[in-house]
């Protein structure tokens, strides 16, 4: 029990402190036919999820959890919670607005944790920021790669069991994450819906995080 | 940090407390050696569309003895024998050590057990009794702090053995987790093994 507070307050804020990663070189992008649907990777509409978390610091230690993330519009509502039920944070951000606690307890009430907590829900599932190009890589992966003015890149590939990895090169290379998604199931009205994630945070003070599904609730829209 | 984990512990251990047979204080309390029983947990939160449901077993046998289990969503073990407890968790379909129960939590939750078990709400330092009426007692934090995490708890009796059927722990507006038992079994003589082992 001990372990799952402070590790999982560590994880995000080490996080801000990882070992620089340098990008890797890519090949050219080739155009391809059909068109791959980039949006198709990520959840369509509005969305509950509840996930078992599980995670583990690269420095040794690891914890669990029970993560919800409600995505509605362009907003993210979120609550991590004990195993047994007791509420250890509660935050929303609407659009890009800044991360609102509505309710944490200490360590989770700092705003760095809870900034962070937000910017790794973004990474796994939210389409990055950028212009999108398609394409393939050397090893044949189709490819959608996100490129924002200022360089960062995040390419999500198909992998070929039918779901998708993502992995991100930022300006800051301590801002990288790596995802991997695990027995995806498609639908047209949740696009590719893996029952499992794993988000890797590299280097001497990263952490890996293992989320699996647990429950998906199609939001309907207020009118 | 040690508020989430004493907290966490608390709320584990005495929800096996709660659980377990005992009478207003009143009335003629159930001589209670062991009891197993089923319960269901589900967990309320304003952003919530539907509660995150949990279920699992528990099984107590007197003075200390407390098997407290989660199957379902993430199986969890919790296992008090005397002086002893550790915590399992599942991981790649095992079940492997939590390791970092700290020991002052642990005497700080097993002296919650045995008040509870003795009916003695009020000598509880983190929370005032009140019951109004027979088949509810309610919980009030004595703390402020304490009370910003846990505003108040409900626990009703059925039957007339006082049996715990329902937990309400309220934590604020619209966020609270109920605890239902169902199928409690009394007074049978429980393996040892089944509160030192998974």
């Amino acid at each position: 029990m001990k372990r799952v507070a402070p590790w999982l307050f560590l994880v995000f804020v080490l996080s801000a402190c990882g070992t620089a990663q340098t990008p890797p070189q890519f090949v050219t992008l080739r155009p391809l036919a059909p068109p791959l649907s980039c949006a198709e990777f990520f959840p369509q509409g509005d969305w509950q999820y509840v996930h078992a978390i599980r995670f583990h610091l690269a420095s040794g230690g690891g914890g669990s959890a029970i993560g919800v993330v409600v995505l509605s519009g362009q907003d993210i509502r979120c609550a991590l919670t004990t195993v047994e039920g007791l509420t250890l944070f509660e935050g929303r951000v609407k659009g890009s607005g800044p991360v609102e606690i509505l309710r944490a307890l200490p360590p989770f009430d700092r705003q760095h944790f809870a900034d962070n907590l937000l910017k790794d829900i973004r990474t796994l599932f939210i389409p990055p920021l950028g212009l999108v190009r398609q394409g393939q890589l050397a090893d044949k992966a189709r490819v959608c790669r996100y490129e924002t003015a200022d360089g960062a890149i995040a390419d999500i590939m198909e992998t070929k069991d039918g779901c998708w990895r993502l992995q991100t090169y930022n300006p800051e290379p301590q801002r990288n994450r790596s995802v991997r998604a695990y027995s995806c199931e498609w639908t047209a009205q949740s696009g590719l819906m893996p029952s499992q994630l794993e988000l890797i945070a590299p280097g001497r003070n990263g952490y890996t995080i293992n989320l699996r599904l647990i429950s998906a609730q199609r939001l309907t829209p207020n009118p | 940090m040690n508020v989430v984990r004493k907290l966490s512990l608390l709320l584990a251990l005495t929800l096996i407390t709660w659980s377990t047979a005992f009478a207003m204080p009143e009335q003629p309390r159930v001589q209670l050696q062991s009891v197993q029983a089923n319960f269901f947990q589900e967990k309320h939160l304003p952003i919530l569309a539907q509660p995150i449901t949990s279920r699992g077993v528990f099984a107590f046998q007197a003075p200390r003895f407390l098997r407290w289990e989660y199957l379902y969503p993430v199986r969890t073990l919790l296992l008090v024998h005397n002086d002893s407890m550790k915590k399992l968790v599942e991981v790649d379909g095992k079940l492997v050590n939590d390791p970092d129960l700290a020991t002052n939590s642990m005497q700080l939750v097993l002296e919650e057990i045995t008040n509870w078990l003795a009916g003695r709400f009020s000598d509880n330092p983190a929370f005032a009794a009140s019951f109004p009426d027979e088949h509810t007692i309610v919980l009030t934090p004595k703390d402020a702090g304490l009370a910003a995490i846990i505003s108040r708890i409900d626990l009703h009796l059925q039957g007339k053995d006082g049996l715990i059927d329902t937990v309400l722990i309220h934590e604020g507006p619209d966020a609270f987790t109920r605890l239902v038992f169902s199928d409690a079994v009394l007074n049978l003589t429980l393996a040892e093994s089944l509160f030192t082992a998974p």
